[in-house]
């Protein structure tokens, strides 16, 4: 694959290609009104001739030999993934379930994709921590934090 | 004169019992945040901001002015104990200071960088206090177009400098000015790439940005690396006092680095990656111990330490008088300030006295409070970065999802910092530089302002951007420095074939 052997490929490719789509959308940007002597179209379409033409200049600067290219290495991509869904998670449920269950969530596959194992451990920790995070939110500087499902025993102690 | 009793009346508001607790509230939560290992001073205070939400206008920049400082001290602890730099400023520091730890000198090199830090940051705040007001003098003659120019000076010379290659450099400016253009375009109100999408009408926030591409990039970058082994944390030994041989090795370096460390992080260069690598160039030049460069030389660690925070206090002077971010923390500044409806720039010194000459005096004091946390207080410090692995990214993740989401109350913004954190790995694993992401973002809506005024000043004539004096000669700047490595490169591409001939 070209394109994991030689970043600079991919790169190249990828600012062709997302410039002459910036473009493609910039055209469909209706003109503004008023004393605006070139509308909100104008700066998009100059971004995305020069997304083009640096991706152009990517393709250009690749090293001549191959083997002096370094390669895309991705590294180890289950952690990232767990990482992932657990931010995903959060953000979906977050109004719903609520700040403190979430927040123990992302530090939980956080610290479980770092390599710790004592998931029930952590989990205590996150809950924890999200608790007094969420005590200084509100009572500190009064930012509200979605109290989700714990809202009914959380009432408690107003 | 009147630049003195400005400054004075700075201190007055500094001083009252109230904003001291600020700064120190801030100069601590900043050492802290900071001395955690891959968080630079741009995402800390990036990470914090929420923090300032319902503060006055003036205890929040103050208690930002702390947590800025506090950074740039906390991020140069965990370089020399751990060697994991957070950002390109702190990279020559962890060289030099990470050796010295490892010989069991740990404990000079934090005295070093944290007495330097002090006095290039006292000194580089003096050189702000008296240029700030003769940049806004100058500032005042510029017009539209020298503005727009002035811009692209910036954006260039942050894209050609830093980073191997320009092409990447480049693509990396024109995404984050693309990103800069999703939102209602505020001259017409026209939706611009907003995918139908509600939440991205109001644009993407530089906060976002800033903790996805930093903090969750960084964190997702590590965690694919990660090799099991234990990173080494050295040990402090013995008592944190300089000898007199140290003294006497280090106080130059913390001069020279200072006169570097100013003046380049006041002028468009990117920031603190430049003046720190060119005090280390300088000091390994200049000193009598040069074999001892690469195994633990005290100048290596004092001459990029005090050019680390002499920059970042230079950055700060055209980021007041003109509203220009030259880093990326200045960057993250200037949302800041955005947030709070305030216009960094030349008016500011005119509505808002109070607020300017109240930052540069808080700045003056959170130097000497973080010279006290951060001498006799380091071991506290150091307890930090021995929490296990796990517990702390699990903790730089949980911030992040709470920065971002307390932000605008919306969740929205955790899937937005998702994205750009995978972005961030994505030109992590690539060897894309990150910064010109964030400027461009940041700048790209300004100089959108500029252009679109200098075009309605020129009646829709381009020229006009060539015909103004200043801005032609910026422009001519901006495309030299960006087209000297092209040009470069090509006449090296074009030698090898002939050499293999």
């Amino acid at each position: 694959m070209i394109f994991l052997r030689r970043p600079g490929f991919s790169l190249g490719v990828f600012g062709v290609l997302a410039g002459s789509a910036i473009y493609l959308g910039a055209t469909r940007i209706p003109f503004g009104f008023g004393y605006d002597a070139v509308g909100p179209a104008t700066l998009p379409k100059i971004i995305a001739s020069g997304m083009i033409l640096a991706g152009g200049l990517c393709l250009m600067e690749l090293k001549r030999p191959l083997d002096e290219d370094e390669p895309i290495i991705f590294g180890r991509l289950l952690p990232v993934v767990t990482i992932s869904v657990a931010l995903l998670a959060a953000a979906a449920f977050m109004e719903t379930v609520g700040w403190i269950p979430m927040a123990a969530l992302v530090f939980a596959a956080g610290a479980s994709a770092f390599g710790s194992r004592s998931y029930m451990r952590d989990t205590l920790l996150g809950l924890a921590a999200s608790l007094v995070v969420l005590l200084v939110f509100s009572y500190g500087l009064g930012i509200r934090l979605p109290l989700g499902l714990l809202a009914p025993v959380m009432s408690l102690f107003n | 004169m009147e630049t003195f009793l400005s400054l004075l009346s700075g201190f007055s508001v500094a001083f009252t019992l109230q904003n001291l607790g600020w700064s120190m509230i801030g100069v601590t939560l900043g050492t802290m945040i900071g001395v955690l290992p891959g968080l630079g001073p741009a995402a800390t205070v990036a990470l914090l901001m929420p923090l300032t939400v319902g503060l006055e206008p003036v205890s929040a920049f103050i208690m930002f002015a702390g947590i800025y400082y506090g950074a740039q001290y906390g991020g140069s602890t965990a370089s020399i104990l751990l060697n994991t730099p957070g950002e390109a400023g702190a990279m020559m520091t962890a060289i030099e200071g990470n050796a010295m730890a490892r010989n069991g000198r740990g404990a000079q090199a934090l005295a070093t960088a944290a007495i330097g830090s002090f006095v290039a940051g006292t000194i580089a705040t003096v050189g702000l206090t008296f240029t700030a007001p003769l940049l806004v003098d100058l500032s005042l003659k510029l017009t539209a177009p020298d503005y727009f120019s002035l811009m692209v000076l910036s954006l260039a010379s942050v894209t050609a400098l830093l980073g191997r290659s320009v092409g990447t450099g480049l693509l990396a400016l024109f995404f984050g000015l693309f990103l800069g253009t999703i939102g209602l375009d505020p001259q017409t109100g026209q939706g611009r790439f907003t995918f139908g999408i509600v939440e991205l009408l109001d644009g993407i926030d530089t906060v976002v940005v800033a903790v996805g591409l930093f903090a969750v990039g960084e964190t997702l970058f590590t965690v694919a690396n990660l090799d099991g082994a234990r990173e080494k944390i050295h040990a402090i030994k013995g008592s944190i006092r300089l000898s007199r041989a140290d003294w006497a090795r280090s106080w130059k370096p913390w001069l020279r680095g200072t006169a570097i460390g100013f003046p380049i992080g006041a002028i468009p260069a990117g920031g603190s990656e430049l003046p720190t690598i060119l005090s280390y160039t300088l000091e390994k030049k200049l000193s009598k111990h040069k074999d001892e460069f690469g195994s633990g030389a005290i100048e290596g660690v004092a001459g990029p330490e005090a050019a680390n925070n002499a920059s970042a206090a230079g950055a700060l002077a055209p980021l007041l008088a003109l509203g220009l971010p030259t880093s990326t923390t200045a960057a993250v500044l200037l949302a800041a300030f955005q947030q709070y409806g305030l216009r960094p720039g030349p008016m500011l010194f005119d509505t808002n006295p109070n607020l300017v000459w109240g930052l540069i005096a808080s700045l003056y004091i959170g130097n000497v409070l973080l010279l006290i946390l951060n001498l006799p207080m380091v071991g506290v410090w150091v307890r930090l970065l021995m929490i296990p692995k796990p517990w702390l990214y699990g903790g730089i993740l949980m911030l992040a999802t709470l920065g971002t989401y307390t932000l605008n109350g919306n969740a929205f913004d955790v899937v937005l910092m998702w994205v750009l954190g995978f972005v961030g790995y994505l030109m992590r694993v690539m060897n894309v530089p990150i910064v010109p992401v964030i400027l461009g973002l940041i700048l790209g809506p300004l100089l959108e302002q500029q252009m679109r005024r200098s075009l309605a000043i020129g009646q829709g004539d381009w020229t006009v951007f060539v015909t103004h004096p200043i801005s032609a000669l910026l422009l001519v700047l901006a495309a030299v420095i960006v087209l000297m490595p092209i040009i470069r490169h090509l006449r090296g591409a074009r030698r090898i074939p002939q050499h293999q001939s």
